[in-house]
């Protein structure tokens, strides 16, 4: 290959977006010609320095509300179902709503303990990225992470290191869930933080995954005999699962 | 009673209020990135992904699969193009689309990178973060969206040729030539200061 060639592909080989045998081709050339091999240099070093100091404009906390409220469920129109309805069962039907409605009422006035979780996590998350705080300990060692968390909690959380899978660690964080002072361990997934909140299980009954959305970021719910964990993110539902099932094997 | 909650539940509406919902709304910070970088400006940003989103909804029977990024992009990228002719036609924007207009930079950076010695490759890697920020800024807009797609969004070649809707091949000389002019700006600046 020569000169002319190589420099064609250097981006799409720096991105690792040939197909192998024209990597190997550009990476014998680079091999045996200083010149190409101080371009490819150079385009590494433009390539490390845009990725970590350009700025990466996260949307503000007011356009995500907004933004979330526009495709939020409108309000069923009752009356203009029921007008659609024949006659005959409209009686049957108003019984029915009435009795639905009271049934309805008490179940939202009582949400679930996991229904309260998961508001509570989501504002936490949005909270904490709103305040630009999104660690208190910054760290990718899990072996500072966690003894930052003994001595402010009266348990232990599991910290994990999965920057092989894709998902560095940030650090850590205390925050509030329901009154609770709990452990946020914040992962990073490309230019996504996601908080691991974990706290004690008190009934110490195992609980399986439960997948919620809310306001544009994903929950994830479960808990071991041990901890109860939710993960909250605005990246993508696939890969917080993937976080989850990495966390969830030990 | 059965029949009465499937009568108003509308499942199939909800269900695709829901799919939207899970897909699209996850993508809100790549929306939002890349209509800043656009636009360059946070009020025109903001209305252009608030634009995206009524678009992407009435139009979210067109999303194919679960990758709902690139779709969305390109609506942003859409979006962004019809608010600017607004603007233009206000008289509120000058900057053209057209790489003709900004000259052929492939010829004066290419010396550039050929160059066989490299203390560039340590300037480049030094240069802060506020010129980085004020180089990309002044980029050609045709440069700028293919570097900010790939560098800060970490689309793959495939999926930037979707957004743009131009062949892969085309996306691979763009930045090629994008990252190069940028290289020449950074290294100009250095010189300078």
């Amino acid at each position: 290959m020569r000169c002319e060639e190589t420099l064609r592909l250097l981006d799409a080989y720096v991105d690792a977006e040939l197909d192998p045998s024209q990597a190997l081709a550009v990476e014998a050339h680079l091999g045996e010609c200083a010149a190409c091999h101080g371009a490819r240099q150079r385009l590494a070093a433009l390539r490390a320095a845009l990725r970590s100091e350009a700025r990466y404009h996260r949307a503000p906390a007011a356009l995500r509300a907004a933004v979330a409220a526009q495709i939020a469920q409108p309000a069923p129109r009752w009356t203009e179902r029921l007008g659609r309805l024949q006659w005959v069962t409209r009686a049957a039907a108003y019984a029915a709503v009435a009795g639905l409605a009271s049934a309805i009422t008490l179940q939202l006035a009582v949400p679930s303990a996991q229904e309260r979780a998961t508001d509570a996590v989501v504002t936490s998350h949005t909270r904490s990225l709103m305040a630009q705080q999104i660690v208190d300990v910054p760290s990718s060692d899990q072996h500072t992470v966690k003894p930052w968390f003994n001595g402010k909690l009266d348990f232990s959380p599991p910290v994990k290191d999965l920057a092989a899978k894709g998902f560095p660690l940030i650090g850590g964080r205390i925050d509030y869930v329901d009154g609770q002072a709990v452990a946020a361990v914040v992962y990073q997934r490309r230019r996504h933080y996601i908080d691991v909140y974990i706290w004690p299980n008190q009934r110490g009954t195992v609980a399986p995954l439960r997948e919620d959305a809310k306001r544009g970021f994903t929950v994830l719910g479960w808990s071991d005999r041990e901890f109860t964990y939710f993960a909250v993110s605005d990246v993508d539902a696939t890969e917080l699962r993937q976080l989850v099932s990495e966390l969830a094997a030990s | 009673m059965a029949f009465w909650l499937g009568e108003q539940r509308q499942p199939d509406e909800d269900a695709s209020r829901e799919r939207f919902a899970r897909l699209v709304l996850p993508h809100l910070d790549a929306a939002y990135n890349l209509a800043r970088w656009l636009a360059a400006d946070e009020d025109a940003a903001r209305d252009i992904v608030q634009e995206t989103y009524l678009r992407a909804f009435r139009f979210r029977d067109g999303l194919r699969g679960d990758d709902a990024r690139p779709w969305l992009l390109a609506i942003v990228r859409n979006t962004f193009f019809s608010w600017r002719k607004e603007a233009k036609r206000t008289a509120l924007s000058h900057e053209e689309y057209d790489d003709d207009l900004h000259g052929n930079p492939s010829e004066a950076a290419e010396s550039l990178f050929q160059r066989p010695v490299s203390p560039e490759s340590a300037l480049l890697a030094q240069a802060e973060r506020a010129r980085i920020q004020a180089c990309l800024e002044k980029l050609p807009l045709a440069f700028r969206e293919v570097i900010v797609l790939r560098d800060l969004e970490d689309l793959a070649y495939k999926e930037i040729a979707r957004v743009l809707d131009i062949p892969a091949g085309t996306v691979m000389s763009r930045l090629s030539r994008g990252r190069k002019l940028l290289g020449k700006y950074l290294l100009e600046g250095e010189k300078e200061a």
